[in-house]
């Protein structure tokens, strides 16, 4: 499901290696490899492209700036989500009052693995859906969908347990399929076997 | 396994369309849970599908041609990674507390308040973290690497000052740099003490920071002829810092009063440190 390739392992521990050596070029490399994800997950986290895109920069900055304290071996993708995530919690009550809503939009066509396609308005529903679930349960659900997270690399991004990680996406899947089964389900269901 | 079990363990699995065979054999027999399991891969599919608006780039191609166009530093020997992984966002974490109430909507703004404001805490918190590599920087070595960043008025000149450093080739040329940002921490003291006298702490530390930590061991570097020559001018901005921090304190709100005491105060021990050094009173 995710939209995003993973990179090689080895690959990028010698890119950390690298920027941790002091090559600038490295560092862009990473740059560019986790920027639009980054981005993507900060749009869905703050619902203002603007503010996403100043958290982005601001993500690889910081992390620039701590890249000799990266322990090889750890998950750079994590560790710069949690640093974009940090951001994120510090500024979080002025993107409330700054907000500007951001009109979910779906992909043209997005993949089904059940084979039938949802309707437009569907689509539509189920993101705006998203958009309403509190900014913690959408984060860690986004992040396990998007990303392909682990709840313990969910955890270590957002600050919390491994066990409030699988909370937070569990709560949200059953806050979306509350809101949307009604819509999605066929109108007569079978009775629920016991 | 009743329905309502079946369900809670398929919201609760990493992956909803791996299911496990109890899990599959209830789904074949159950039309209900398998309608439902239904949607729930499809929304699943419906949230990653969702598109963001898409950004003109321009920020990260800055990002991209500042790293990229930067010289690279080749080291002399592999740099020392320190065991946590969590460092940087504990220290982020920190930096944010010493920063905290960003930005007020209800505070009404000139437009450099507004500048300001834009700033802070993000142009802080990164500043002061950059400053923080810089002057572990200075203490590790003169010739580790170092970079260039994004285009926030405060940070940019934090992230000049680490490219400068990068490409002095004297202990002078590098205290020539430090003074500099030495100066514009002491100038955006001066500025923020009006409008955002919250954040003021975390600039005290910033200035300390970069006297204490970078700027007086790069002096004690010199040896007694360049002591001579390059310092006199520093300990007289030192001291013109020393009295204009001493000046505003008296005349802003009480929570930037101390914070600039702070800053007088560090200037004043950096001007000492400074005049034994050229005096050979101190190593």
């Amino acid at each position: 499901m995710s939209n995003h390739p993973e990179p090689p392992i080895g690959d990028e521990a010698d890119l950390i290696r690298s920027a941790q050596a002091g090559d600038r070029s490295a560092f862009a490399t990473i740059v560019d490899r986790y920027w639009e994800r980054l981005y993507r997950w900060l749009c869905r986290l703050t619902r203002d492209a603007s503010t996403a895109e100043d958290i982005t920069q601001e993500t690889f900055l910081k992390a620039f700036a701590a890249i000799q304290r990266f322990q090889a071996g750890s998950n750079l993708k994590a560790w710069l989500f949690r640093i974009a995530h940090n951001s994120f919690v510090n500024q979080r009550r002025a993107i409330k009052n700054n907000r500007k809503p951001l009109v979910p939009e779906i992909a043209e066509d997005p993949k089904n693995p059940v084979g039938e396609a949802l309707t437009k308005e569907a689509m539509l529903l189920i993101a705006e859906a998203v958009a309403k679930l509190p900014s913690d349960f959408r984060g860690a659900l986004v992040l396990r969908i998007d990303e392909r997270l682990s709840f313990r690399d969910i955890a270590e991004v957002m600050g919390i347990t491994e066990e409030t990680a699988r909370w937070r996406v569990f709560k949200a899947r059953q806050k979306l399929m509350g809101l949307l089964s009604p819509d999605l389900l066929p109108a007569k269901n079978e009775p629920m076997s016991s | 396994m009743n329905c309502s079990s079946l369900r809670s363990r398929l919201l609760a699995l990493p992956d909803p369309t791996a299911v496990s065979d109890s899990v599959a054999a209830h789904l074949e027999s159950c039309a209900s849970c398998q309608a439902w399991h239904r949607v729930l891969v499809q929304v699943e599919y419906a949230v990653a599908s969702v598109t963001v608006p898409r950004s003109d780039g321009k920020k990260k191609r800055e990002v991209l041609a500042q790293f990229r166009t930067a010289k690279a530093n080749k080291p002399k020997s592999k740099p020392a990674v320190s065991p946590q992984i969590t460092s940087t966002p504990v220290i982020a974490e920190k930096a944010v507390k010493k920063s905290k109430s960003p930005v007020s909507p209800a505070i009404p703004r000139t437009p450099l308040g507004e500048r300001l404001a834009r700033m802070w805490p993000m142009g802080l918190v990164a500043a002061a973290l950059l400053v923080g590599a810089l002057a572990w920087s200075i203490k590790k070595s003169p010739e580790t690497a170092m970079a260039k960043a994004p285009s926030d008025p405060m940070l940019k000149e934090v992230v000049a000052a680490k490219i400068d450093l990068d490409r002095a080739h004297t202990g002078a040329d590098r205290i020539k740099v430090l003074a500099k940002l030495a100066d514009t921490i002491h100038e955006e003291a001066r500025t923020l003490s009006k409008v955002t006298p919250d954040e003021m702490n975390s600039l005290a530390a910033m200035y300390r920071k970069v006297v204490e930590e970078a700027l007086i061991p790069q002096a004690r570097s010199l040896n007694a002829d360049e002591r001579k020559a390059t310092l006199p001018a520093y300990v007289q901005r030192l001291a013109e810092a020393q009295q204009l921090a001493n000046r505003l304190a008296g005349e802003s709100p009480a929570a930037s009063g101390r914070a600039l005491s702070e800053i007088a105060e560090v200037a004043e021990a950096g001007r000492i440190e400074l005049a034994k050094l050229i005096q050979g009173r101190a190593s």
